[in-house]
């Protein structure tokens, strides 16, 4: 009786949600379909035709995905061409870099931006120390960095750097004086206007010209100054929208006070501005990770880049589908997380009281 | 003058000066290290031969033909791969912008997942996958195309079909459509103000003959010739293919865009109050007025800002078809043009140019539809309107 309820219960259910107009029952019917079409090709190719292990491509089977490849060149996705015997300096290099974090956390520091300030000097030293060498360390050249640790680094130097950028030309954007806001104008507009492609071309093919003879400054630091003058412009209209949804009171009041310029945007604008845009911040981090993959245009072999010469390997030639799918899938947990983590900064951040220094 | 005014100037002057400064500077730069590379400068080298071939030309071309014809059969391809696009990606967004609304779960989760998976992906690997494993990899060889009778061939070389010769008055019969695009216009403006001044006629018969008329022509005047793809033992010798390049772009830029679009479709939509919802259906109209005449006209006005950015995100990435080697403006001219005449400064600050004005004409496009829509909702309640 209980049962037959139940079940009648979800008949109706059904009914109302899926079947309750003609074109509703097309619709679900067709979805239905499509969906377990696709869901049965795909289990069948990634597991169970899949190979998992083998050391060529002879192993491939038809209609199945061939794993093993991305099995064997497992240390060239994270790694790149980094010597084999010098890998250990990467996970130190990343855990240093995590050490710097700690501040952060710490109640004690009252003044986190200066914590940023450090970051910004400690990190290229920090990585061209350990990752370049040459202090007692083997000298190993840029162009073997590679993989996903090569997509790290050009997203965290990218999006440090372009913070301080970013809210230096959203204030200037917003600024009285004529000349200071018409450059910033240009700087957003130009940055804005042109796909990222040109400006990696810029790059690594003009700047060589602008410098002095006998001056060379290494492929990898044009594209990570390139890649931040690019991403500040996007960041400064983020900051930019923030800054203009802060009332007129907030400014007034601070001049009542008697802050000055600087004393006013750091305790009292900036604090608001960020906890407003902190989604739109984390979704500009996300495209931003996403264009770091246009390295590969300009022959550095990132996530995405790696896959083609490593796809070239004669034992597995013609492997380009799984290594895309797998960088894929890096791509799609990298930018996930992210999104999700915005979502909990910006829940919290908004229990925080709105003034005061960025604790 | 006094202190702030004196120091405003201090500080812009000092900016000119730095900013003068750092230009010499790279300018004096840039002099030596051309002429010890012996590298010309200016745009001169335009009207050179230049002597390489270019895979899909919307215009002709041969290797005979100059540097500045190569720009611009890049430039077309960029505008070309942006249009289709454009119109694909505004589809699609539509389309999974309203599933995603959709009262049905299924279809409204299905369209969560599309949204989730395709955005979180970089657009570049979009466009290789594409080309890469939907073409290279599971598209028939040319051998073994896959044939929908005389007037679809599916293979790796890309997608073939009828191509269009146009007969003697191929000519007449555009002017015919011209004449008939302009008339509907002309109806729906003369409408709009009837609408306006209080009066209902109806006018849509009008335009519906308008509409018809160049379909109703076609057959009688025969302006175009049909001719079906033709195998010869290489490649097809008639017809029209559309290169797996140019498919793999548009396809890719328009399923990535798209997940952009829906969720400002999806946003918009959900941003118009439920009160003129209410109101619209204590008024008495039908379901399908009430979206077209209250909500649609209102979602679109909060739409068409983030829409226009999307777009022009669009165009920008069309620069990713480098990847693939489709022939964009970045491949063809920042790609090959560059590396044959070594003018990398010239050659990178006219793409960066063209990038530029093209963006600034689609924002002002949009900005310009923008008003003409927002006029039609009439004034908005300005301060002295309000009582207090």
């Amino acid at each position: 009786m209980n049962l037959n309820m139940s079940l009648k219960k979800n008949m109706t259910f059904l009914r109302k949600e899926f079947f309750n107009t003609p074109l509703n029952t097309i619709m679900t019917l067709f979805m239905a379909w499509l969906v377990v079409k696709t869901g049965i090709w795909f289990i069948n190719w990634a597991f169970i035709n899949a190979v998992w292990t083998g050391e060529t491509r002879d192993v491939a089977r038809e209609g199945g995905a061939t794993w093993a490849f991305i099995i064997t060149k497992f240390r060239f996705f994270m790694f790149g061409f980094y010597p084999k015997e010098q890998l250990w300096r990467i996970p130190v290099t990343i855990l240093v870099l995590s050490l710097t974090m700690i501040p952060y956390f710490m109640k004690q520091i009252q003044h986190k931006i200066l914590v940023m300030g450090a970051q910004m000097i400690l990190w290229p030293l920090i990585i061209s120390i350990f990752l370049s060498g040459g202090f007692g360390l083997e000298k190993i050249s840029s162009n073997d960095w590679g993989g996903l640790t090569l997509t790290f680094i050009l997203s965290i130097l990218g999006l440090l750097y372009s913070f301080p950028i970013g809210i230096i030309m959203a204030l200037g954007r917003r600024s009285e004086l004529k000349v200071i806001k018409g450059l910033s104008v240009a700087y957003i507009e130009f940055f804005r206007g042109i796909p990222l492609i040109t400006i990696l071309f810029m790059s690594s093919v003009v700047v060589p010209f602008f410098l002095p003879e006998g001056v060379s400054v290494d492929k990898m630091v044009r594209v990570v100054i390139g890649m931040t003058l690019f991403q500040s412009a996007y960041l400064a209209e983020v900051i930019r929208g923030g800054l203009q949804s802060i009332p007129k009171g907030q400014y007034e009041a601070a001049d009542a006070l008697g802050f000055k310029f600087g004393l006013q945007s750091y305790l009292i604008i900036l604090p608001q501005v960020l906890k407003m845009t902190v989604s739109n911040i984390g979704g500009i981090s996300i495209s931003y990770i996403k264009d770091t993959t246009l390295v590969l245009i300009i022959g550095m072999f990132d996530l995405l880049g790696i896959v083609s010469p490593l796809a070239s390997d004669t034992n597995w030639l013609g492997m380009e589908p799984e290594g895309l799918i797998f960088a894929g899938i890096l791509y799609w947990i990298i930018c996930f997380s992210i999104s999700r983590l915005t979502y909990k900064v910006e829940k919290k951040v908004n229990e925080l009281p709105t003034t005061g220094a960025i604790k | 003058m006094n202190k702030t005014q004196g120091r405003n100037i201090l500080i812009q002057t000092g900016m000119i000066l730095l900013l003068l400064g750092l230009f010499t500077y790279f300018g004096y730069n840039y002099l030596e290290n051309i002429s010890k590379r012996n590298i010309g400068i200016g745009f001169g080298f335009m009207d050179d031969t230049a002597g390489f071939s270019i895979s899909q030309t919307l215009i002709s071309y041969t290797e005979a033909d100059t540097f500045a014809r190569t720009f611009v059969i890049g430039l077309l391809n960029t505008l070309l791969a942006s249009f289709i696009g454009i119109i694909l990606t505004t589809a699609l967004g539509f389309l999974v912008g309203l599933m995603r609304m959709s009262k049905n779960k299924l279809i409204s989760i299905t369209a969560l997942v599309y949204v989730e998976t395709l955005r979180n992906i970089p657009p570049l690997l979009h466009v290789l996958f594409w080309y890469q494993v939907v073409f290279l990899n599971v598209l028939p060889p040319f051998k073994e195309s896959f044939k929908m009778g005389e007037w679809l061939y599916i293979n790796v070389r890309g997608i073939t079909i009828p191509s269009f010769i146009p007969q003697q008055n191929a000519h007449t019969y555009s002017l015919l459509i011209f004449v008939s695009i302009i008339a509907i216009i002309y109806l729906s403006l003369v409408k709009k103000r009837m609408v306006l001044r209080g009066v209902h006629k109806r006018l849509w018969p009008w335009q519906l003959l308008f509409l018809l008329l160049p379909v109703i022509a076609a057959p009688i005047m025969n302006p175009y010739d049909m001719v079906l793809p033709e195998i010869t033992k290489f490649k097809f010798s008639s017809g029209m293919t559309m290169r797996p390049e140019l498919f793999s772009v548009v396809v890719a830029l328009s399923t990535y865009t798209s997940t952009y679009i829906s969720e400002i479709v999806r946003s918009s939509i959900m941003s118009v109050p439920l009160g003129q919802l209410e109101a619209a259906k204590s008024l008495g109209f039908p379901s399908w007025k009430r979206l077209q005449l209250i909500i649609i006209p209102q979602a679109l006005r909060t739409m068409i800002p983030p829409v226009t950015n999307q777009y022009l995100n669009l165009i920008k990435n069309t620069s990713l078809g480098m990847a693939v080697a489709y022939p964009d403006l970045t491949s063809v001219f920042a790609g090959t043009t560059l590396n044959q005449t070594g003018r990398a400064l010239e050659v990178m600050s006219m793409v960066m140019m063209t990038y530029l004005i093209i963006s600034l004409v689609t924002s002002l496009i949009m900005n310009w539809y923008n008003k003409a829509i927002i006029d039609k909702k009439g004034d908005l309640l300005s301060k002295e309107d309000i009582p207090l």
